[in-house]
């Protein structure tokens, strides 16, 4: 909302704050202060001048060449288009380097040859309608020489944004005046008198009190304009966002602005009287005054004559029954229409206006007569003789609501050490009246519900920085989440490996999971803002692809990421929340200054294995049966637990490597188990180490073709006695006898030294247990 | 020197050429030269048994010196040349260290993920209990708990990702309010946070259509503003600094009453107003008394506890501890920009 503080100064004569002083103020009390503008900033340098002489331009018919003085020195010379602006006329100059209100900077520029230096202005280029035809001749009071702002006063906006609660009460210039006095401590503002009630003659009937409990009328008798609206008048209004249209139509705006009353004007001749405030039968119709038709609904209110309906209430007015430029008589309406009944039949018929919008948020019924006092008053500023005809209402003014006044609680919510009585007080400052313990609550405050708003009204007076700060008073011990924890036990131990974390979006594009091999996505945006974020992660691995292209096609060589995040599983009836972890790594050749060390699946395999040892989780490794995906076929596992396969490890297939520029990548992703209530830990509880020496035997074995490590290794496990320790292959070669693999055993008694002749002895056991397998010494 | 009487020049020469054997090798034949079987004084010894007993007893004793003199001074040249050996083998190996220093391959933390931990971290400090919540929430959770009914005008400024009804991203941490109080079946009090995911349809410089909020909550008897003041305070002082002040605006929230905005003095030019924050200070939460609508949704009674609650940008806390102007670089993901925050966060 913008707001011309001189406008505010209309309420409160008194008030002795400079803009950013009441801007203050306002804050203070839950506005949101966008700006504080001083307005036609652009004209500041716009001054008085006086023709001095007027000569035909050399070369061009229809312009002329002007000597004026401006107050300085010598008189400027300008060219122009218009036919008036004669020796004595007082014009408005502007010189070189104004900004006009319509965007144009202004210069010394050369016309048909002749030097023009700045422009002399017509009403219409300083932002006003009136003032005649070409330049504005002013009749106006001020010295030649003086600025604009001198001249006409200055005037400063208040760029205001209303919380809805706010825009409840406050969206309009005698709703923040009333805020404004509460808070400096002076009298609220005064209603505007209201018409004297008169006229025998029936001109409304309610039949829908619940959906307008109030309904007021005036048949007023409107001169033809007199003169044009003040200048002061017009920029308060250009201002405040409203384009003037016809005297009686502006003033309707003009006192909705005001005091967020909307009114409706109808012209009286053509509507058959009395009107009738009744629900629309279904399929009535109506046409709009922007030309729409719109087919009516049981539940839409309506304003009918004689013929049907003139006005759908409180939405926008009918065409049959608008006020043209003709309208001398005019049938005004001002109602108190139910808030969610016209919030709904806007919405229904898809219809904006600015009175549905301040209808919908609540107005108050109390201002339904002040309204057509202060609308008789505006038409007379604006230059328009009206002459008061009959003015009814129907429908009671209901009784002002109550809410309980508990001081105690008052004074526990806001922390204020106000007794009893000062905080009545500082309610009454804002119209709320204590009667026997409650508090009557002003007409105009349709968003006081309980005590707990009386609370928020009485720290918006006395102001947030006079509660004290405390700590609640009964301790309690923190506990962490362990889920948490244990997540981030696993970042840690991730950034100790050296991969960095990536934190991805949630979104991904359809069809990135299937492609990948992932769990299909489950759960679909209906209104996502991009393409590529149209559906939710089944995985983290899109995301970790995504942060390795990025930081490829940025030069990085090597990358070893990770990234742990939710992942969204389930139905979409029933989502399923649970956190994977996933790393990248890029293999091959790492470069190093001297030498290089290499990176491998088996590294990242090694990863999982020990991560997953040290947060107590057991799983198995098993085959990697999906058909297609990720992960190469030949270069993959899966991450097996209980039986159900709970992640998978690998390197990327070709045909993804490719897509995302990536060179030859192993990846791994897994679920993290969630913390069970009670759990311990199925990790190794920490054991001294024995204190005997190990002893290391390696042997090469002659492994047949085709067999996998892991068949040698459940053989070797088989047959290894108590004192096995460890066996680690550490070296694999093929040559025209086979596969050979060299494999390191180490062996170490819990109790005793071993001899060469007890492990010699455990050795000759395991060989000839593998010779009988196939498996021969080498 | 042991023995009787003068060293015969022989031994003289022997020790002189001992001590200047420049190789191991010279070294052993000059050990074989003088104490071989066939050497010098293992001769001069052997000649002894032809001498009369007086005589060879006082040569025995002089030549039995010369032997302990020689073997002394062989043991100390070989120590001598093999310290030498060393030196050289030393010298051969000499590295230019003045080339750069390898990088390991460090790991590092996300900045989104260490301001978690530090807010997690003074939360549970200050008492609280750390949860989860789901961020695929039902609009009863989202909305219609936290006083939101279906038409409410305040559902507008939540700009909502729709999934398959009645399920929605959560636009702000909230819902967890409510899920905490019905687990806490009534107790009292009641001290709880959330750190998590939270989803908009906003996306420009200073929002992202996703983003990290804190939020706690605080249940009780006789809770009120001063109690949401001095936990604020004490949270934005831990994070930011012990000079911190904070400031409270009246606002608007469905779900609380009343609400107020909190600014915090702006850490980066310490109220004195920059580019940044303009005026001194940088609006950073909302907050707000619990409604007395969402006590009941929760399972307490509005007319005996009351409490509060906060809820504060992840990123917003980010952009001000690291100084960045923008939110999007934080979800780039690019390893040079995140390994840069291990530096700024060892300070
Ligand atoms: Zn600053």
């Amino acid at each position: 909302m913008d707001l011309p503080v001189s406008w505010l100064r209309e309420w409160l004569p008194g008030l002795d704050m400079v803009p950013e002083r009441i801007a203050a103020q306002l804050e203070q009390m839950g506005y949101e202060l966008d700006g504080v503008v001083t307005a036609e900033a652009g004209l500041a340098a716009v001054q008085l001048g006086e023709v001095l002489e007027r000569h035909a331009h050399p070369a061009a018919d229809r312009l002329a060449v002007l000597l004026v003085a401006d107050g300085g020195g010598e008189p400027v010379q300008v060219v122009t288009g218009a036919p008036n602006g004669h020796p004595g006329d007082r014009v408005w100059y502007a010189p070189p380097g104004t900004t006009l209100p319509d965007g144009r900077v202004l210069g010394t520029e050369h016309l048909r040859g002749v030097r023009s230096e700045g422009m002399l202005l017509s009403a219409r280029e300083l932002g006003y309608v009136g003032g005649g035809e070409g330049l504005w001749i002013w009749q106006g009071p001020g010295k030649v020489g003086e600025r604009w702002p001198t001249v006409v006063g200055s005037e400063t906006v208040l760029q205001l944004s209303l919380t809805p609660n706010l825009a409840q009460y406050a969206h309009s210039v005698l709703g923040v005046a009333r805020d404004l006095a509460a808070r400096d401590r002076a009298p609220l503002p005064a209603w505007p008198a209201s018409p004297r009630l008169a006229g025998d003659e029936v001109l409304v009937r309610l039949e829908a009190p619940d959906l307008c409990p109030r309904y007021a009328v005036a048949l007023l008798e409107c001169a033809t304009p007199s003169g044009t609206m003040p200048w002061v008048w017009q920029r308060r209004l250009a201002l405040a966002g409203v384009r003037l249209i016809h005297p009686v139509v502006d003033a309707t705006n003009a006192v909705r602005i005001d005091m967020g009353q909307p009114l409706h004007a109808f012209d009286r001749d053509r509507v058959r009287l009395p009107l009738v405030v009744r629900r629309a039968a279904a399929g009535e119709p109506l046409v709009l005054l922007d030309g729409r038709t719109v087919t009516l609904d049981p539940d839409d209110l309506v304003i009918a004559d004689g013929d049907g309906p003139v006005a759908l209430a409180g939405v926008m007015g009918g065409q049959r029954s608008a006020v043209t430029a003709d309208t001398r008589r005019v049938l005004l309406e001002s109602a108190h229409f139910s808030r969610a009944g016209v919030y709904r039949t806007a919405r229904r018929h898809q219809l904006v206006s600015d009175a549905a919008a301040r209808f919908g948020r609540g107005t108050d019924v109390e201002a339904v007569l002040p309204a057509v006092g202060r609308f008789v008053d505006l038409l007379h500023t604006f230059g328009v003789n009206v002459a008061g005809g009959a003015v009814q209402v129907v429908g009671p003014v209901p009784t002002r609501r109550h809410v309980l006044f508990q001081p105690a609680r008052l004074r526990i919510w806001t922390g204020l050490d106000l007794d009893d009585e000062a905080l009545a007080g500082e309610l009454d400052r804002s119209g709320f009246i204590l009667e026997a313990g409650r508090v009557r609550v002003p007409s105009w405050r349709p968003d006081i519900e309980g005590p707990q708003d009386l609370a928020e009204e009485v720290i918006r007076l006395v102001g947030m920085d006079a509660v004290p700060a405390r700590l609640p008073a009964r301790a309690t011990p923190g506990v962490a989440d362990p889920d948490t924890r244990q997540t981030d036990q696993l970042r840690d131990w991730l950034v100790a490996g050296g991969f960095v974390e990536v934190v991805s979006r949630s979104f991904v594009p359809s069809g990135v999971s299937e492609r990948l091999g992932l769990a299909p996505a489950v759960h679909v945006v209906k209104n996502p803002l991009r393409e590529d974020e149209a559906v939710m992660r089944t995985s983290v691995w899109p995301g970790l692809l995504d942060a390795a292209r990025y930081n490829r096609g940025r030069g990085s060589e090597r990358l070893a990421l990770f990234e742990v995040g939710p992942v969204y599983l389930g139905t979409p009836a029933a989502p399923r929340e649970r956190v994977e972890a996933g790393v990248l790594a890029t293999l091959g050749e790492w470069p190093a200054l001297f030498g290089a060390s290499r990176q491998s699946v088996y590294d990242l395999k090694g990863l999982v294995e020990e991560l997953s040892r040290r947060l107590g989780w057991r799983f198995d490794w098993g085959p990697w049966t999906e058909p297609a995906g990720a992960l190469h076929p030949g270069r993959a596992l899966a991450i097996v637990r209980d039986g159900q396969v709970w992640g998978a490890l690998g390197e990327l297939h070709p045909a993804v490597l490719q897509a995302w520029r990536l060179p030859r990548t192993a990846v791994a992703r897994w679920h993290v188990p969630p913390v069970m209530a009670g759990q311990r830990r199925d990790g190794e509880r920490p054991v001294p180490p024995p204190p005997y020496p190990a002893v290391r035997r390696d042997v090469s074995l002659l492994v047949p073709d085709g067999m996998p490590w892991a068949h040698v290794a459940a053989l070797l496990q088989h047959h290894a006695g108590a004192d096995v320790e460890s066996i680690r292959p550490f070296d694999r070669y093929v040559d025209l006898s086979g596969t050979a693999v060299t494999v390191a055993i180490r062996y170490r008694a819990a109790d005793r030294t071993l001899t060469d002749a007890d492990v010699e002895a455990r050795q000759a056991v395991l060989v000839s247990a593998l010779a009988e397998a196939g498996i021969v010494r080498r | 020197m042991g023995g009787n009487g003068a060293r015969e020049d022989w031994a003289t020469v022997a020790l002189a050429d001992i001590a200047a054997a420049p190789t191991v090798a010279a070294l052993e034949a000059l050990r074989v030269q003088y104490l071989g079987k066939q050497g010098r004084l293992t001769g001069e010894l052997r000649a002894l048994s032809g001498l009369p007993a007086l005589e060879r007893r006082a040569r025995g004793a002089m030549l039995n010196g010369c032997k302990t003199d020689i073997e002394n001074a062989l043991a100390r040249q070989r120590e001598l040349l093999a310290q030498a050996e060393q030196s050289r083998q030393l010298e051969a190996e000499r590295l230019d260290l003045t080339l750069p220093g390898v990088l390991p391959a460090w790991g590092t933390l996300h900045p989104i993920t260490r301001v978690r931990r530090r807010l997690a971290d003074v939360m549970l400090r200050l008492g609280f209990t750390l949860r989860t919540a789901p961020e695929l929430e039902t609009e009863w959770y989202n909305f219609e708990a936290l006083n939101m009914p279906a038409d409410h005008p305040a559902r507008e400024m939540h700009d909502t990702f729709y999934l398959e009804a009645p399920y929605v991203l959560r636009t702000h941490t909230s819902p967890f309010q409510i899920r905490a109080m019905r687990d806490a079946g009534g107790d009292l009090p009641l001290r709880v946070a959330t750190l998590g995911f939270t989803y908009r349809r906003d996306d420009d410089a200073t929002h992202t259509p996703q983003f990290m909020q804190m939020e706690g909550l605080v249940v009780d008897r006789g809770i009120g503003l001063p109690d949401l003041k001095g936990v604020v305070l004490a949270v934005v002082r831990d994070v930011f600094g012990p000079t911190e002040r904070i400031r409270l605006r009246p606002s608007f929230f469905p779900f609380t009453e009343p609400s107020a905005e909190v600014d915090m003095s702006c850490p980066l030019c310490l109220g004195a107003g920059c580019r940044v924050c303009h005026t001194g200070w940088i609006e950073i939460l909302g907050s707000g008394l619990v409604h007395p609508r969402v006590l009941e949704a929760g399972g307490y009674d509005p007319g005996e506890v009351s409490g509060f609650a906060f809820g504060w940008g992840v990123e917003r806390v980010a952009m001000l501890l690291y100084g960045l102007d923008e939110l999007r670089p934080l979800y780039q993901n690019d390893v040079r920009f995140l390994q840069a925050f291990d530096a700024w966060d060892s300070l």
